[in-house]
């Protein structure tokens, strides 16, 4: 028989679902409501969305924008009623309830800097107060984004974090970025952080590129930024210990927002915008074309003719052009408009709570056809049959279609054609194009460019059903069952009559990731006697991924048509490509406190993987952190410094070697329909896991009534059994690298988080939040030959190289870039890493009175460099702008004037360099044009005004978002933008992928964005 | 409070051991596609393994043709694709070079051979028709790294004289000699035959060369097999970019030999196309215009030349019988005008080193002729390419993975 409460309930949840969680109001004779104002102390300022709870009852409400909640059908009677917001301290109050009457309870409430009594996950085995965390602690809460101009999640990160280095690959709508985590500490694998979804492990790495535009999204985007609650970050291996293997590279952990008791609180948003480039390069001052994409520019619209031979009278000569395939405002750059909706609706009723959302965007790109569109649904759902028994599903779907313009080093792509002026691969046109074009022009045709359609399709899934049952009195037990879906599909077509590949070409690729995941956790709290407290955590998980990658290349067609698969005569190339890869562990913590001041933790993680070799057992993973709350002892002055907390953590997790780098396997050799076979994987019985052992210390504190707060962190992290692929002798028969256990890296870093409130009154709340990160790297060991100075090439000229930090641009320096000289040159050098080591986002909002509020943040990266192959590419053939009067100069040299150099420096000369025959000192070379990459943007400046209470008479709250993105940026870097990447792919455990190595080449920069948002709250 | 007894607590961290570890076969997986050593240790797995050799020849010999004809100057590079000093005849052993896929090659034919010898009764093996092209694949594998590279290795060992391969090669090309006439299969006895006049000529046995190749009849053609998946690189990088012209090489001056054909490519008006570095005129190779395009690694007019050149060796009495030979593969085998016979040695041997160049026009086979033509004396030296590098060095990839090289 089923129990009548579980009927009760199911038909809750059921009317709930149905009527989108609208309750009756029947209010019963026994029972009144409860109603007040929750204002943050020392502003007086009302604080929408804090969570009114009343204590085991299940009851509840969201405040309002005035700072007003409601609570209806309080049986009558004494109840306990406690406020609970992100960033202030947790505060009760006791009431009586009357029969049919109002009980008016409201909350002054402090603002705390450093929340020690907040309960976080991060990297613990369970809930724990923050106090208890021997790490540092990250988290991003939907308070802090909620008024930005949020286009992809990963934005939400940019320049809030410590240690966390966000780069935008690409400006094309839709294109995912890179996410490192105090850098990069493996050589071979993934660098990408774990995600986690409400407790459920997706996929993390950037997706595959499409074949032509040369960009991927990323699995971050598919999390809808108006859905998240909160986002916490956990770096290092000491942090990570219990995540076990696949962690070393951290981990981000994203809570999505949950239904709360009450009535349903709908919200809507509505966001119009643009984007718009500005310009293609970084500085135009000297390039009156932006790349020639002012194609209707025609005065200047030339290029020298530097690849003639120099006997050659036309040798210097200018050479114009004209494209009349132009669009008809002279430029290829268009406005990009972007159009946002969303919608959800939280509430609950009973033991019920849910929080149902949907959104729709639609971005257009800066050039013509590109823009993604996407949009998905999110049904989280709570019940609670019992007091000591819970469940949640949380689940959402994200469909993602994205149309990109052929990006990067690509013979068809849209800079390297457009931008290279009159050396590109799309002269001529069809028929009668260039009919009308004067004898002296050169007829280029880049509209071309456009009859291709270039297609990323995805799908993605993710579903947790997670139960929590605590059937004693501080025993907790924690189920999740999760599932991720990801359906991805790449296409490339080139119609029939296409000016590139006439008789038509078609790419197919579609991948399918999957990961199944099963977590327990349980903890026991007990205490002995007064001062000593313990927690016991335990628990296991088991993740099952799987991947299938298929592609296929289809070329000749018969005529025009959308061409399928089959509608081709040739295949010109197939691959599939399946793995699955299991791993499973279980993890043991006990954490000891003392008086409520000290407190330490040590726990291990033991994990197995089927990609371990044959001869490889368990791995251990141990931690050990502490806690100490100096503040808390008498004899501190917490009346100006009201906490401060001392905390060191060590510990180590690790990464798992490539599925089948353990056997031996052969690839399929199928030529003229006959099938065979060919190596494939030389395999490694002994391969494990590289791991990571880091350690790291610092403290939190925060004064002047949490004015000021302070986070501090020192780390340094070793990693050992470094996974390289090793080469075999080719004479061997195996081509493909052996992976083996056999590096040696170092990161370390300090990292600070400061927070101060400049001026806390009720009309002005002015603050700032400065991030500070300062990584730094070594490889110390890549092949356990100390007496064999190894370097690996990790693709796009970045290698890693024993003694140097990692990856590093690797190449020919310029030693005396500024002499007017003849360049000194020190050949195949390190010339400094790829990925940022200096990070610095400052942060500042300025509220006036309750409806003005200005949010401004403003990012630097630095310490890393960049190679502007878009320079080098144009500039040795004549169609880089800078250079043009330097190349005559040289050319004058050539000729025998002598002194014609004099005024250009040693960088201008390599650079501008025309051919070996013209500088025989030095020829021409993508290593002259590796340079630093450092920036800093103004990455959003949003200015939100909240409408007046009652303005709009069906609303809680209204408020209005004008916003800005990627505004400003001051660079000396030459090329397009700094943060740009060439194919960044999924491949981090294929050498070249994109996960270690950076380029630019004719990259799509990032654009300005502009948004216009409102966002009603009824 | 209720508190947990410690048996309780012991039970609890038990289940939790239990349910990961005691899960027989949760670290398991099983992935399609890849394919176990020991799948290979079966009668089934032959035929696979044989397609697998001339899978990795044919790519060996399509994936060294680009460079291998830069630098013998049977193309002119005209592209935008870094080669280091390659076209200008400067080799370093950290240059681009086709060792890797040539010792595949090599290693997988070899390789192959013993793992078929194992599987096989000697009494099949002596007549299975894959044996005998395993020993055919393993031959002209050989033939490639000895013709290509200056010297090599086997197997990981130590630097060996690069005319080991042509001994080795030797050695196959009989086995496969054996057993095809064992079992009746002509297009293997050809091609073994073919292979092993080469090798012979190669290590100075001319005659036992001109025996063999007189047995390969003129229209026998044994190839590097392509298809569309596994393109003739040549074709997509002269036709479908510029990358590679006849400009500037031997064959510009004699556009109407059938045997090296090309054609200017011209530009909507007429102008004469550049190659992609926008310089370079592109005179485009007409010899491979399919990406499926075989690319041959023995055929019946090449025996008729290697007979040529084993007559012009006897000296001027051998002239005559040179011609004849010669002019049978000109006439029979491309329907071309006969050469007149010259009266002397030296004009016969210029005649023979053209027709020799004509006839194996971009199969990679050149740079070995003029290196070992370079080494001659009297009139069959040919210092074409003097001041260039005639073979490939061993690369650093394989003395750096090579403990034999690490001092």
């Amino acid at each position: 028989m089923i129990p009548p409460k579980l009927v009760r309930n199911g038909i809750t949840v059921a009317l709930t679902l149905c009527a989108l969680a609208w309750s009756d109001a029947a209010v019963a004779q026994d029972t009144g409501r409860i109603t007040g104002v929750v204002t943050a102390a020392g502003t007086m300022r009302p604080l929408d969305g804090a969570q009114v709870t009343i204590q085991g009852t299940g009851m509840g409400a969201l405040t309002n924008a005035q700072g007003r909640y409601l609570i209806l059908n309080v049986p009558a009677g004494q109840h306990t009623v406690q406020v609970t917001t992100l960033g202030y301290s947790t505060i009760s109050q006791a009431t009586t309830v009357q029969a049919g009457g109002t009980a008016e309870v409201s909350f002054t409430i402090e603002e705390t800097a450093l929340a020690l009594d907040e309960i976080v996950v991060t990297g613990t085995a369970a809930e724990v107060r923050a106090k208890e965390v021997g790490n540092s602690l990250d988290a991003v809460t939907s308070r802090d984004i909620e008024n930005l101009p949020v286009s992809n999640t990963q934005d939400i990160l940019s320049g809030r974090a410590p240690g966390v280095t966000i780069m935008g690959n690409s400006g094309q709508a839709g294109a995912g970025g890179s996410i490192k985590i105090r850098g990069v500490n493996t050589v071979s694998q993934t660098a990408s952080p774990l995600i986690y979804v409400d407790g459920v492990r997706i996929y993390n790495e950037p997706t595959r590129a499409g074949w032509g535009g040369r960009q991927s999204t990323n699995p971050l985007q598919d999390i809808a930024a108006e859905d998240i609650e909160r986002v916490e970050v956990v770096k290092g291996a000491a942090a990570t210990t219990l995540y076990g293997t696949e962690a070393s590279a951290g981990v981000i952990q994203i809570f999505t927002k949950q239904g709360v008791s009450g009535d349903p609180i709908w919200t809507g948003e509505i966001g119009l915008g643009a984007s718009r480039m500005g310009s293609f390069l970084a500085d135009t001052s000297g390039d009156p074309t932006d790349l020639y994409t002012k194609c209707g520019n025609l005065d200047d619209l030339y290029s020298l003719n530097v690849q003639a031979s120099p006997s050659d009278p036309t040798f210097g000569d200018r050479v114009y052009m004209q494209d009349p395939t132009c669009p008809a405002d002279g430029d290829w750059q268009e406005l990009g408009p972007i159009q946002q909706y969303s919608v959800s609706v939280r509430g609950g009723s009973g033991d019920v709570t849910y929080y149902l959302s949907g959104n729709f965007n639609d971005q257009q790109g800066v050039l013509p056809t590109q823009g993604s569109k996407d949009g998905g649904f999110r049904g989280n759902f709570g019940f609670a049959p019992t007091d000591n028994l819970s469940f949640s599903l949380n689940s959402s779907y994200t469909r993602r279609d994205t149309r990109w313009v052929a990006d990067g080093n690509n013979a068809v792509g849209f800079l390297l054609n457009v931008g290279r002026g009159a050396q590109n691969y799309l002269k001529g046109g069809k028929g009668d194009d260039c009919a009308a074009l004067p004898a002296d022009r050169v007829c280029i045709t880049n509209g071309y460019l456009f009859d291709q359609d270039l297609l990323t399709q995805g799908d993605h899934f993710i579903t947790g059903f997670t139960a929590e049952w605590n059937p004693l009195e501080g025993l907790s037990n924690r189920f999740t069952v999760g599932w991720d879906y990801m359906d991805l599909k790449n296409e490339t077509t080139r119609p029939f009559g296409n000016l590139f590949t006439p008789d038509g070409y078609f790419w197919d690729e579609n991948t399918t990731n999957t990961k199944l995941s099963l977590d327990y956790a349980g903890s026991f709290q007990n205490s002995f006697g007064d001062e000593v407290a313990s927690t016991f955590s335990w628990g296991g998980q088991i993740f099952r991924d799987y991947r299938r990658w298929t592609e296929l290349d289809v070329g000749t067609f018969a005529g025009p048509g959308r061409p399928t698969i089959d509608s081709g005569a040739e295949v010109t190339y197939r691959n599939e490509n399946q793995v699955a890869q299991t791993s499973a562990g279980f993890f043991l913590q006990e954490m000891v406190g003392w008086k409520d001041l000290l407190f330490v933790t040590a726990g291990m993680r033991v994990d197995g993987n089927s990609a371990f070799g044959e001869n490889f057992g368990l791995q251990v993973y141990p931690k050990l952190s502490v806690s100490y709350i100096l503040s808390d002892y008498d004899f501190w002055p917490s009346e100006t410094f009201e906490t401060f907390k001392l905390r060191a953590a060590i510990g180590e997790s690790g990464k798992a070697p490539p599925p089948f780098a353990r056997v031996r396997t052969w690839s399929a050799a199928n030529i003229e329909g006959l099938a065979g076979f060919t190596p494939g994987d030389p395999g490694n019985a002994d391969v494990g896991p590289e791991r990571t052992r880091e350690l790291e210390v610092g403290f939190d504190a925060s004064a002047i009534q949490g004015r000021i707060g302070v986070e501090a962190t020192y780390f340094t992290a070793r990693t050992t059994d470094a996974l390289i692929g090793v080469d075999l002798p080719a004479s061997q028969g195996f081509l493909a690298n052996r992976t083996t256990n056999v590096g040696e890296l170092q990161n370390s870093g300090f990292e600070f988080q400061i927070t101060t409130g400049l001026l806390r009154t009720e009309t002005f709340d002015w603050r700032f939040r400065t991030n500070l990160s300062f990584l730094d790297s070594e490889a110390v060991d890549l092949d356990g030959d100390p007496d064999f100075d190894t370097c690996i090439y990790v693709g796009l000229l970045s290698e890693i190289c024993e003694g140097e930090r990692f990856p590093v641009l690797v190449g020919d320096m310029v030693t005396n870039p500024d002499e007017f000289a003849a360049p000194v040159i020190v050949e195949d050098t390190a010339i400094g890493p790829t990925y940022p080591t200096r990070m610095i986002g400052i942060g500042t909002t300025l509220s006036i009175g309750n409806s003005l509020t200005l949010d401004a943040l403003l990012e630097h990266q630095g310490g890393h460099y960049l190679t502007n192959y878009t320079g080098y590419q144009n500039g040795r053939r004549g169609a880089w702008f800078p250079c043009f009067e330097i190349q005559g100069q040289m050319i004058e040299a050539y000729e025998g004037n002598a002194s014609a150099l004099d005024g250009v420096t040693a960088r201008e000369r390599t650079r501008c360099a025309i051919s070996s025959t013209v500088n025989p000192e030095h020829g021409y070379s993508s290593d002259y044009w590796m340079e630093k990459a450092d920036f800093w943007k103004l990455r959003q400046i949003t200015l939100s005004y909240r409408l007046p209470e009652g303005l709009l008479a069906f609303a809680r709250s209204a408020t209005v978002n004008l916003s800005a993105r990627n505004l400003l940026t001051f660079t000396d870097y030459s090329g397009t933008d700094p943060e740009v990447q060439d194919f960044a792919d999924q491949t981090g455990t294929t050498v070249g992928g994109g996960e270690f190595g950076r380029r630019d080449y004719y990259q799509i920069p990032n654009p300005r964005t502009y948004m216009l948002s409102v966002r009603l709250s009824w | 409070m209720t508190h947990l007894t410690k048996t309780t607590r012991l039970a609890t961290l038990a289940a939790a051991v239990m349910a990961v570890t005691a899960c027989d076969g949760l670290l398991d997986v099983d992935s399609p596609g890849r394919i176990g050593d020991d799948d290979l240790a079966s009668a089934d797995a032959i035929p696979g393994m044989v397609v697998g050799m001339q899978y990795d020849m044919s790519q060996a010999v399509d994936g060294g043709l680009e460079i291998i004809s830069m630098a013998s100057m049977e193309l002119f590079h005209g592209g935008s694709y870094g080669w280091s000093e390659i076209p200008r005849g400067v080799i370093e052993d950290d240059d681009s070079t086709p060792w890797s896929s040539a010792q595949q090659a090599r290693w997988v034919a070899e390789q192959g051979i013993v793992r078929i010898g194992e599987i096989l009764e000697p009494a099949q093996f002596a007549q299975s028709p894959y044996a005998a092209e395993a020993n055919v694949w393993a031959g002209f594998a050989n033939r490639y790294l000895g013709e290509v590279f200056c010297s090599s290795v086997i197997d990981g060992g130590p630097e060996i004289d690069h005319a080991e391969h042509f001994s080795r090669a030797e050695g196959y090309f009989t086995d496969a000699l054996a057993i095809a006439q064992a079992a009746g299969l002509d297009d293997l006895e050809n091609a073994a035959y073919a292979g092993r006049a080469t090798v012979r000529a190669w290590q100075g046995n001319w005659t036992g060369a001109a025996n063999d190749a007189e047995e390969v009849p003129i229209g026998f053609t044994w190839w590097a097999q392509l298809d569309t998946e596994m393109r003739n690189e040549i074709t997509y990088e002269t036709h479908s970019r510029f990358e590679y012209s006849v400009w500037g090489t031997l064959f510009e001056d004699h556009p109407d030999d059938p045997r090296a054909p090309w054609e200017i490519e011209l530009n909507a008006d007429n102008s004469v196309a550049n190659g992609a570095n926008g310089s370079t005129p592109h005179y485009k190779q007409l010899k491979y215009t399919d990406r499926a395009d075989d690319i041959a690694l023995a055929k019946g007019t090449e025996m008729l030349v290697l007979r040529a050149e084993a007559a012009l060796r006897e000296g001027a009495t051998g002239i005559p019988a040179a011609y004849a030979l010669m002019n049978e593969a000109r006439e029979d085998g491309y329907g071309m005008d006969p050469l007149p016979v010259t009266a002397t040695l030296a004009e016969a041997w210029a005649d023979l080193h053209y027709e020799r160049l004509a006839t194996n026009w971009i199969e990679g086979r050149a740079l070995w002729d003029y290196r070992r033509w370079s080494a001659e004396t009297g009139p069959a030296q040919n210092n074409e390419l003097d001041g260039r590098a005639l073979c490939w060095p061993i690369p650093e990839s394989e003395k750096d993975a090579n403990v034999n090289f690490r001092g």
